[in-house]
């Protein structure tokens, strides 16, 4: 039932224990103390719980920790720690109201901004997060200020 | 200005500051931070009338045993009624600290300023500070009887667009509620009953690992499990088998029960002479039932100490919950204390205050904290609606085309049926415990506030007004009051009557509109608009339309144009703004405000029903109920009238009528048939037009 995986966290080597079909989601909140991560929808359709695998933005809510073993896992708490340069612009932009959903956008927004892609592009990719409080403009004039 | 009611209610300074000896200022406020940034604003006003700087103050919300019992965080009235009466608190501090000093000083009180805490005589340090007097300065005294808050011309820092103080931390760990850990605390899941009559007749086969439990209550049933995986997964399991004997959904559908039996109708104005005029005119509007949609599902924790009980919960109302929560639990309410913490948007009454019964019933239980979360699924089928309503209005007119006769006709269930405490506790879970208690069929309030029927009497010059609210006998969900209540709905009917009223009369929309108001800054908003130089195109499919409210005809004025692209779909790709809220504490908070209110109505008007079939909610996750995505956000162009000196009169909730009403009446424009059934669905089109 429960079995070990090993992943890396941030660039560090972690190892949990748990089911292999929980969900990415709770080994980083319940197992690992990193409670950046939000729990949204637990189906993988509002994206608040986004983080990157292997650089890529996924969904942690309905990742099973079997598909992680292995790979390198990021959070927002790294995005915070590197100071990266779209947390300062949304803090400018005041690019969220209750902010619930900002952590998966950040997730999704940093991975594809790393990766050299445009605004546009990036407000098309958006569309796998949900942001109920129509903060949106905000979040893509903010994310337009850091592309290049 | 007359004192606002929190400030009576709560007269002394003491009651809303706080002075400590480092100089930290703690500011006690009822109100709480749903994500609007009312926690910035009252900073702001604090800082402002103290002269502190914003990172002296420490802000202390939604707290049942140390915060005024100002009522609920809602109806866009925290700056002005619960922002002004920090302010009075705050000049009253600021002048009686000045007195201390000037004794100490031995000198006139008008002599001496403060920067940064500090005082300053003839603008020289005196080497006294807030912080040094904290000890000796008696704040209970009468916050009215003592300073008066700063004219405009002096404040510094309300009116700026200050950064939101909470901003970055809502994206780190450990601000949301969601994140709060208590030492033993374990996590909760509650496996819903689906429907108010149902009964477990029995549990099934389920194995609980060692550190997961069963906590059954009557029909309250909810697994709790020291690690939150195991919680979730063994109610998940546990609703699988847990069988259920209730009777099936019965009744109409929700958009069906509007036109059939009604309960109870009652005229709640009527003036003037309804037969007036030669030409009628009408239209309707009908809106299906809505969900709040907050991202993170609702959270509580709760903690019993012997027979105290602690709460913590992202309600609107700590004082309300607590006093529904003694009532439920049947216990003394001085036992039961609620403290706000943060939790996702919830744009009015959604389920945070169900799942804090839910935290309290399974910590009772289990003898130890428990974090309650409800899942997803659980609040799109077992959360509060707002509620499906039609609106039907019937204009008579003058041979000039000008409105005489006005006769609206709202039929909703009441939108509020909040958790009252000594009325109605109206806590989901309250019915399925062992000693249940029946939920309530809530209520409206009554005019100018007004619930269904808010925004109904029409805010331009009309000799006979006519406004009838009807109920319908029966619907298959709990209403809620979610932002703007039956504004949205019939701020739209209204907008589009007049449009409606301006082509009959051969008019432009701008000028029948201002040929019917008498307010001067009502026709500024608008004017404002028809000044503004927009690019008007005319390619297919294009449309633009006009809408124009001010929310409960006492708060902020708002008139919006929208563009729209109708090919096999409605697409908003711009809205022109202006707003005039009075006073603005936060401009870019305020735009911020306006501008979530206008992406939340096109997501409303556009896209969002809650599916019913007959009586039966079939909507149970997102794929189910879409709303407007990033690629799907127009351009928001916004324009805020300042009045310095003028009164508060609050943003949240001013927008979502008018922007609404632009996109319908763009629509209209680009059809040329008014839509009278919301969402504008491809579907909800090809039957406008059939």
């Amino acid at each position: 039932m429960t079995q070990m995986v090993g992943f890396t966290l941030n660039g560090a080597a972690v190892h949990v224990s748990g089911p292999p079909a929980m969900p990415l989601i709770h080994a980083l909140r319940g197992q690992l103390n990193h409670l950046g991560t939000r729990l949204g929808c637990g189906t993988g359709d509002c994206g608040a719980c986004t983080v990157t695998l292997d650089g890529l933005p996924v969904t942690s809510c309905n990742l099973p920790l079997s598909a992680v073993a292995g790979r390198q896992v990021g959070t927002i708490e790294a995005v915070l720690a590197a100071d990266h340069p779209l947390v300062a612009a949304l803090i400018r932009h005041q690019a969220g109201q209750c902010g619930y959903c900002l952590t998966g956008i950040v997730m999704r927004a940093t991975a594809l901004l790393d990766a050299g892609q445009d605004a546009a592009a990036i407000r098309e990719a958006l569309d796998a997060n949900l942001c109920r409080c129509g903060a949106h403009s905000r979040i893509m004039a903010a994310i337009a200020e850091v592309a290049t | 200005m007359t004192a606002p009611q929190p400030i009576k209610d709560f007269p002394r300074v003491d009651q809303w500051l706080t002075f400590a000896p480092d100089g930290t200022v703690t500011l006690a406020s009822g109100r709480v931070e749903l994500g609007q940034g009312i926690s910035t604003a009252l900073i702001q006003i604090a800082a402002d009338e103290l002269d502190v700087a914003m990172t002296a103050i420490r802000l202390i919300q939604g707290h049942t045993a140390l915060s005024p019992a100002e009522g609920p965080t809602v109806g866009s009235l925290s700056v002005t009624l619960g922002g002004q009466s920090v302010r009075i608190a705050a000049a009253a501090a600021r002048a009686v600290m000045l007195d201390h000093a000037a004794g100490l000083l031995q000198t006139a009180a008008a002599d001496l300023t403060v920067r940064e805490g500090a005082i300053l005589k003839s603008g020289n340090d005196t080497g006294l500070t807030y912080g040094q007097m904290a000890s000796q300065v008696d704040l209970s005294v009468a916050a009215l009887d003592h300073g008066r808050p700063k004219v405009a011309a002096d404040r510094r820092i309300a009116g700026t667009s200050a950064p939101r103080v909470d901003l970055l931390a809502r994206l780190g760990p450990g601000h949301f509620l969601h994140d709060m850990v208590l030492d033993g605390m374990w996590h909760g899941r509650v496996v819903q009953p689906p429907s108010l009559d149902a009964m477990a007749t029995g549990l099934g086969d389920v194995t609980l690992p060692p550190d997961a439990q069963i906590v059954r209550d009557g029909q309250f049933i909810a697994v709790v499990a020291a690690d939150e995986y195991t919680a979730l997964d063994q109610s998940r399991r546990l609703s699988d088998t847990v069988r259920w004997q209730c009777s099936p959904a019965s009744g109409p559908h929700p958009v069906d029960a509007l036109s059939g039996p009604i309960a109870m109708s009652e005229t709640l104005y009527n003036t003037g002479d309804s037969t007036a005029g030669v030409t009628q005119i009408s239209v309707s509007l009908t809106k299906p039932p809505l969900t709040h949609g907050s991202i993170g599902p609702s959270c509580a924790v709760a903690c019993w100490n012997g027979d105290a009980l602690t709460v913590w919960a992202h309600s609107q109302n700590v004082f309300a919950l607590r006093a529904s929560l003694a009532r439920v639990l049947r216990h003394p309410v001085d036992w039961v204390t609620v403290i706000f913490a943060p939790g996702a948007g919830c744009y009015g009454h959604n389920s945070s205050d169900d799942v804090a019964l839910d935290a309290a019933v399974m910590a009772r239980a289990v003898g130890r904290p428990v974090r309650a979360l409800w899942q997803r699924q659980d609040e799109f089928l077992h959360g509060p609606l707002n509620p499906a309503m039609t609106t039907r209005l019937t204009a008579r007119l003058g041979p000039d085309g000008r409105m005489l006769a006005y006769r609206a006709d709202v039929i909703s269930p009441p939108h509020s049926t909040r958790p009252a405490g000594e009325g109605e506790p109206n806590l989901r879970g309250q019915q399925f415990l062992s000693d249940p208690m029946p939920m309530g069929p809530g209520n409206d309030a009554p005019q100018p506030q007004g619930g269904a029927d808010r925004n109904a009497l029409p805010g331009y010059v009309i000799p006979a007004v006519r406004v009838v609210r009807a109920r319908p006998a029966q619907v298959p969900y709990r209403p809620s009051a979610m932002r703007g209540l039956g504004a949205f709905t019939n701020v739209i009917a209204l907008e589009t009557l007049m449009e409606n009223c301006a082509a009959h009369a051969g008019m432009d929309s701008i000028a029948y509109r201002l040929w019917h108001l008498d307010d001067p800054r009502a026709c500024r908003v608008i004017e404002a608009l028809r000044d503004w130089p927009i690019p008007r195109d005319d390619g297919d499919g294009v449309g633009f339309g006009i809408g124009y409210a001010r929310y409960k005809n006492s708060a902020g004025y708002m008139a919006c144009m929208a563009r729209v692209v109708v090919d096999d779909a409605v697409r908003v790709t711009d809205v022109w703004s202006v707003a005039d809220v009075g006073e603005t504490i936060n401009p870019d908070g305020t735009l911020n405000q306006i501008e979530g209110g206008i992406v939340q109505a096109i997501s409303w008007a556009l896209k969002e029903e809650v599916r019913f079939s007959g009586a039966q909610n079939l909507t149970t996750g997102w794929a189910d109920y879409p709303i407007l995505q990033f690629s799907e956000v127009p351009h928001l162009h916004t324009q805020l009238i300042q009045h310095p000196d003028a009164p508060l009169l609050g943003a949240g909730e001013i927008s979502a009528g008018p922007a609404g009403a632009a996109v319908v009446n763009a629509v209209r424009d680009a059809l040329g048939v008014t839509p009278d059934r919301l969402p504008l669905t491809r579907h909800a089109l090809v039957a406008l037009l059939a």
